[in-house]
């Protein structure tokens, strides 16, 4: 085991001829026992089952991602503010969209009144995704999507975007959030019910495994559930769950692990409980690799590494003492580091009033990349590998998220898929997480919890900061471009478009294909939402009283 | 009167209810925040819930959303919302 990593790390890159402390010292690649092999469940970098990571050069081949969510008012606010990210050296885009987009509304609906371009930028048709990634070209740069309930409308978007760019859908990368198990357990932003969705999704991706085989299909968040009110446990039992769910799905169309496995990725929150995190993403990548050998047969390493996106925790962010929120911000960012996160997201200090302002956006990228370039801890492996007390503290996470992970197979009969979609059906997931919110705030509601600004070590008057307010005037003008798209289309062409997608929800075709062909005749997502909704409905959950 | 605890030193102290109190051996000023109930999901149930049904055609199982006539995920069969 030594030795095939030692020869894997030698064949890599190095981003730097050396390494070293602030004090000169030369750092070596990675910490091991001085005597014997590691632990098999600790094993080495870019081994089963990777606990130490999925790459053999860790971050001293290549530094995470980083990745900071934008997206406010119109499409060219939006587009300056990606060239801006871009220009100050994040490497990859992350859209977010407005709260009518989420829900495949148009625009110019009334129920978008008050809510176009406020919490995201708003993407009714092909022109605005044109006009989104105008000057930035879909064949080089990575682009990850957050959203769900209507994500392949918004995919096929980007693809005919990309289309008319002149890009190769063969070199189009990026990923689309399109997790709509955690929509029903913790965002609920969902539009169809459970079954008609996961056909949806498994039409996108035996799509994409033919037609763009770069693309992420899935990020399986477990964000949400813990911004919820999730336990550790809970967040990495549930997403991995759902990430079994999909799996399964795959399987029973006849997909093939090796040609999906290794295009689903991960999104999880990290939370101010240093090691507790640090644990959770190590424990997180050892339970899908055991899983994925185990349970579902592959050997394929591919499929077996668990990557994953990381944001900090929303929720941990106060209006209170806002500023403070910058050094949590820092702490968490610092967990995920450790945890070896592929990118990451780290939040603004005003984010618990608003979208952030350009400052406060900056000072978040900023804070990764003090903790790339200043602090030395990617210039070794993993490390934090090989403490007792992190070993054993992700032992222990692991233990906790396979019990939870065994309730739900036993409750789907043996089946991971049929189990979320029952636990989904009952409310057990909404139930716990439910639970322990409320344990959490009654914790803090009799200071068992502290909260530094909130109930300990409070100021007399809270200090106002400055927060972005999007204007009226970006609603206008989103309402006429529509109305513009509107009037410049072929009419027909798309009442064609929409009525074969409508033929095509009744029968085994795949959506995919057709939402792409609605996209690019310029129907408007809100038209090929309402379109499937006619076929398939809306969903009501139950409520567990 | 309710029994919170000071978030710095953790001694316990009685209070009369929300607000800002110092802590009687440290000092540090704590804020308590209004008890939460116990949630109750009752007055937020909606009126309707999307019924799971069974194709006939396959016997997959299903839920069907608001809608009359559904496609069944599986064979694409129609199977009616309401039995």
């Amino acid at each position: 085991m030594k030795d095939r990593w030692e020869q894997e790390y030698a064949e890599g890159e190095e981003r730097r001829d050396r390494f070293q402390t602030i004090s000169f010292e030369d750092v070596p690649p990675l910490g091991l026992p001085e005597d014997g092999e590691p632990d098999p469940t600790v094993s080495y970098p870019g081994q089963y089952p990777y606990t130490r990571g999925i790459h053999p050069t860790g971050y001293r081949g290549r530094l995470w991602t980083t990745r900071q969510f934008a997206g406010f008012a119109g499409v060219s606010e939006t587009n300056e503010r990606f060239r801006s990210l871009l220009d100050k050296g994040q490497h990859g885009l992350s859209v977010a969209f407005d709260m009518p987009t989420l829900m495949g509304i148009d625009s110019d609906d009334a129920r978008s009144l008050g809510e176009v371009g406020k919490c995201g930028v708003a993407v009714d048709t092909v022109d605005d995704m044109v006009r989104l990634f105008d000057g930035i070209p879909l064949g080089d740069v990575s682009v990850s999507m957050t959203i769900n309930g209507p994500a392949e409308v918004i995919f096929a978007f980007l693809l005919v975007a990309a289309e008319e760019q002149g890009a190769d859908w063969k070199r189009v990368r990026g990923t689309l959030q399109n997790d709509i198990l955690k929509e029903y357990i913790a965002q609920k932003e969902w539009i169809f019910p459970p079954e008609p969705h996961m056909r949806i999704i498994v039409d996108m991706i035996d799509f994409c495994t033919r037609e763009v085989p770069q693309w992420n299909t899935i990020s399986i968040s477990g964000y949400h559930i813990r911004e919820a009110g999730a336990t550790a446990a809970q967040e990495l039992a549930f997403t991995l769950g759902d990430g079994f769910a999909y799996v399964e799905a795959c399987l029973r169309r006849g997909l093939r692990i090796p040609d999906f496995a290794p295009r689903l990725s991960f999104f999880f929150d990290a939370h101010l409980d240093f090691f507790e995190e640090i644990a959770k993403f190590r424990a997180a990548r050892r339970i899908w690799a055991r899983w994925m050998r185990d349970v579902y047969g592959t050997t394929d390493e591919r499929s077996l590494k668990l990557r994953f996106h990381t944001q900090t925790a929303g929720v941990s962010l106060t209006a209170q003492q806002p500023e403070n929120n910058i050094v949590r911000t820092a702490i968490e960012a610092l967990a995920a580091v450790l945890g070896g996160t592929q990118s990451l997201h780290t939040n603004a200090l005003d984010e618990v009033y608003a979208l952030p302002t350009e400052k406060a956006a900056e000072i978040a990228l900023r804070t990764q990349q003090v903790i790339a370039e200043e602090t030395g801890v990617a210039n070794t492996i993993d490390p934090l590998g090989g403490s007792w007390f992190v070993e054993a503290m992700t032992d222990t996470v692991e233990a906790r998220a396979e019990e939870i992970l065994e309730k739900v197979r036993d409750m789907g009969r043996g089946s991971m898929l049929d189990g979320t979609l029952r636990g989904i059906e009952e409310n057990y997931f909404q139930g716990a997480l439910a639970d322990s919110a409320y344990e959490f705030e009654k914790a803090v509601g009799t200071g068992e919890r502290s909260i530094v600004g909130v109930n300990v070590y409070v100021d007399d008057e809270d200090t106002p900061i400055e927060t972005l307010v999007i204007p009226e005037q970006v609603e206008l003008d989103q309402r006429s471009a529509i109305a513009g798209v509107r009037s410049r289309r072929d009419q027909a062409a798309v009442e064609a478009a929409l009525k074969a997608l409508e033929e095509g929800a009744k029968s085994d075709a795949n959506l995919m294909a057709l939402m792409v062909d609605a996209a690019r005749v310029r129907a408007t997502e809100g038209e090929i939402i309402e379109t499937l909704k006619r076929v398939f409905g809306t969903y009501h959950e139950s409520v567990r009283i | 009167m309710t029994q919170v605890r000071c978030g710095r030193c953790q001694t316990q102290f009685a209070v009369q209810g929300p607000g800002r109190y110092p802590c009687p051996v440290c000092g540090v000023v704590n804020e308590v925040r209004p008890t939460v109930d116990v949630p109750t999901h009752a007055a937020a149930a909606p009126k309707e819930v999307s019924p799971r049904r069974t194709c006939e055609n396959c016997g997959f199982s299903f839920i069907v959303g608001d809608i009359d006539i559904a496609p069944c995920p599986n064979c694409g069969a129609a199977v009616g919302r309401d039995v």
